[in-house]
């Protein structure tokens, strides 16, 4: 049997949360989820640090990084990820709702696996976020030391 | 020989000549004459009276010689000496009255002549300066290179000592002169002065500086404006960049819950039910839309335009080909012309294209003959290109809105679209620097032309 990857969720609406746990639901990847709220408490997830410091010591499959969010934006935390030992290889999907060239153009500088918009259209939407949480958490090989 | 001899004495000077003449013939004279006279009489009472005649005769010749070389001279002289007088008054006059100031100077730069134009230029009377130097009226910062420049000349180091400089009128204002000066010399090469020539060029100067004046305020303005415009362009940017995140989050909310409404409570939703989310769906979908065309609007309005020289006819057949997909199933006749290159940007020009096409498709959807026309006409410095189609048309009293953002003239459940596409066509025309109008007839078609200029 595959073993499922976890997916990191960082996304502060907590609509946009319920929609995307939704649609990973369907493929029943929903439980494989972890939802942080922003940039700050995601460096903390991954740095095991804070509340997150006695978590399983295990990398996320993959992280879905929105862009707008409090303290610490989607971008931020892709250049932090880049820039730490530990994370610099993990796949990062930026899920974002508006198409902007600049960070589009930040976002492929700074090494990011994929860069997806969010339809309006629910149906595309959730298209869109069950393809990210198949292919980057049941499909996608990843080196073993990371 | 004789003309030889001729030309010999008339090197002599005249001095010399009559001297040298008078000896020749005085000797000649004493050579001969005693000899000729003991030859024809050798009486010595007689001999002395002939003596005293020939000794008479000798001084009456030379004499009348003597007389008509002075008088032949002293007559050329005159001659000379009238034309002297003659031109050395023009030249004054000149000096006296011209429009600019002329001076004489001294080894020692004390004025020896000035004209009226320089006491006007200084504001001192002639006698006033007169007693002055050159170095009393000089700026101090001008004075040293002068100085240097003026003695190189009196050296014969230079011909002519040219210079802009300030002088120092009688009331301690200040004037600025062209300065010409040129040494003069005697015959002997000996110094004699300093010609100076000036020219008041206080109001060239004074409007120089104002036009420098005047060209730094401007740019300084103009480099204002553009940092305004600059700031308000970000602000913009910040702008739709909050609109299309901000306005596109909740719509797609919506969406979604309508979506998973349907999907989870389908079977307990009454039909009245499942319209009114029908509905809810469809308004923000076209919403979206809205918005979407919006930030694309804003978009073009902020865009450099990218000139290159293009190709029109590739450019309408890429225009083309993505409309004729969508309307393979219609018989539509397209009559197009062989298009010139113009310059401009190739993607936003493609988009004129696109929009104009478009709209004359979808405005002869009613029309089983549909017939298209794209072509152009060739004017002195532009190039007018139109599209023709014999679709429902418009009222032109309505024409002033055809432009308009979100502005339509045909209701939309008859014929989708947002309205803001003529308004995009006119930016990108105008940003190009062409005009875009369209000229329609109510249920008989529109032509719509649009201009561009010729490189």
């Amino acid at each position: 049997m595959v073993k499922l990857k976890t997916i990191l969720l960082v996304e502060d609406n907590p609509k946009d949360v319920e929609l995307t746990l939704e649609a990973l639901s369907e493929y029943n990847l929903a439980n494989r989820v972890v939802v942080v709220r922003d940039g700050v408490e995601a460096m903390e997830y991954l740095q095991y640090k804070g509340e997150y410091h006695n978590r399983n010591k295990e990398n996320p499959g993959v992280i879905m990084l929105d862009i707008k969010m409090p303290r610490m934006d989607g971008i931020e935390v892709l250049a932090a990820i880049r820039s730490d030992e530990n994370l610099m290889l993990l796949p990062v999907v930026m899920l974002t709702t508006s198409r902007e060239e600049p960070d589009l153009k930040r976002c492929y500088e700074l090494g990011v696996n994929a860069y997806v918009l969010k339809p309006v259209n629910f149906k595309e939407f959730i298209e869109a976020v069950k393809h990210i949480g198949v292919f980057w958490a049941l499909l996608n090989e990843l080196p073993t030391e990371i | 020989m004789k003309s030889f001899l001729q030309d010999s004495i008339r090197k002599f000077k005249f001095e010399h000549r009559i001297t040298l003449i008078y000896f020749i013939f005085g000797f000649l004279w004493i050579l001969f004459s005693d000899k000729a006279l003991d030859f024809l009489e050798p009486d010595d009472r007689l001999l002395t009276e002939f003596q005293t005649y020939k000794g008479s005769f000798f001084i009456v010749v030379t004499s009348a010689f003597l007389y008509a070389f002075v008088r032949r001279h002293m007559q050329s002289l005159r001659k000379v000496e009238s034309q002297l007088i003659a031109s050395e008054y023009k030249f004054s006059k000149l000096y006296e009255n011209a429009p600019f100031g002329m001076v004489l100077t001294d080894n020692e730069f004390k004025f020896k002549n000035v004209n009226a134009s320089f006491c006007a230029i200084t504001g001192y009377s002639e006698a006033e300066l007169l007693k002055l130097t050159f170095k009393d009226i000089s700026h101090p910062d001008d004075l040293s290179k002068d100085v240097l420049n003026i003695q190189r000349l009196i050296l014969k180091e230079i011909a002519v000592y040219k210079t802009e400089k300030l002088y120092i009128r009688k009331d301690s204002s200040v004037v600025w002169g062209a300065l010409t000066v040129t040494a003069i010399y005697d015959s002997k090469d000996r110094f004699l002065y300093n010609l100076g020539i000036i020219e008041d060029i206080t109001f060239r100067i004074n409007s120089e500086k104002e036009i420098r004046k005047l060209n730094e305020t401007l740019e300084q303005r103009v480099a204002e404006r553009t940092t305004q415009l600059e700031l308000v362009n970000k602000e913009l940017e910040a702008f739709s960049y909050s609109v299309s995140h901000d306005l596109r989050a909740p719509l797609r909310h919506i969406n979604g819950y309508v979506e998973l409404l349907n999907n989870r409570f389908t079977d307990i939703l009454p039909e009245k039910g499942k319209h009114y989310l029908k509905t809810i769906a469809d308004s923000t979908n076209e919403m979206g839309i809205l918005i979407d065309d919006l930030l694309n609007f804003s978009r073009t309005g902020r865009q450099e335009i990218q000139k290159a020289e293009i190709n029109m006819n590739v450019l309408l057949q890429e225009a083309l080909n993505l409309i004729k997909q969508d309307v393979h199933n219609r018989k539509i006749v397209w009559q197009i012309a062989n298009l010139p290159m113009v310059v401009g940007d190739f993607n936003l020009l493609r988009l004129v294209w696109q929009n104009l096409l478009s709209n004359a498709v979808k405005f002869t959807r009613q029309n089983e003959n549909a017939r298209i026309e794209v072509g152009f006409v060739e004017e002195q410095h532009q190039y007018k290109f139109f599209v023709r189609d014999n679709g429902i048309g418009f009222d032109m009293q309505y024409a002033h809105k055809l432009f308009g953002v979100f502005q339509r003239l045909h209701s939309s459940s008859d014929y989708e679209g947002t309205g803001i596409g003529l308004a995009n066509v006119r930016r990108i025309i105008d940003k190009h620097g062409g005009r875009i109008w369209a000229e329609a007839e109510l249920n008989k078609g529109a032509t719509f032309f649009f201009t561009l200029l010729k490189y």
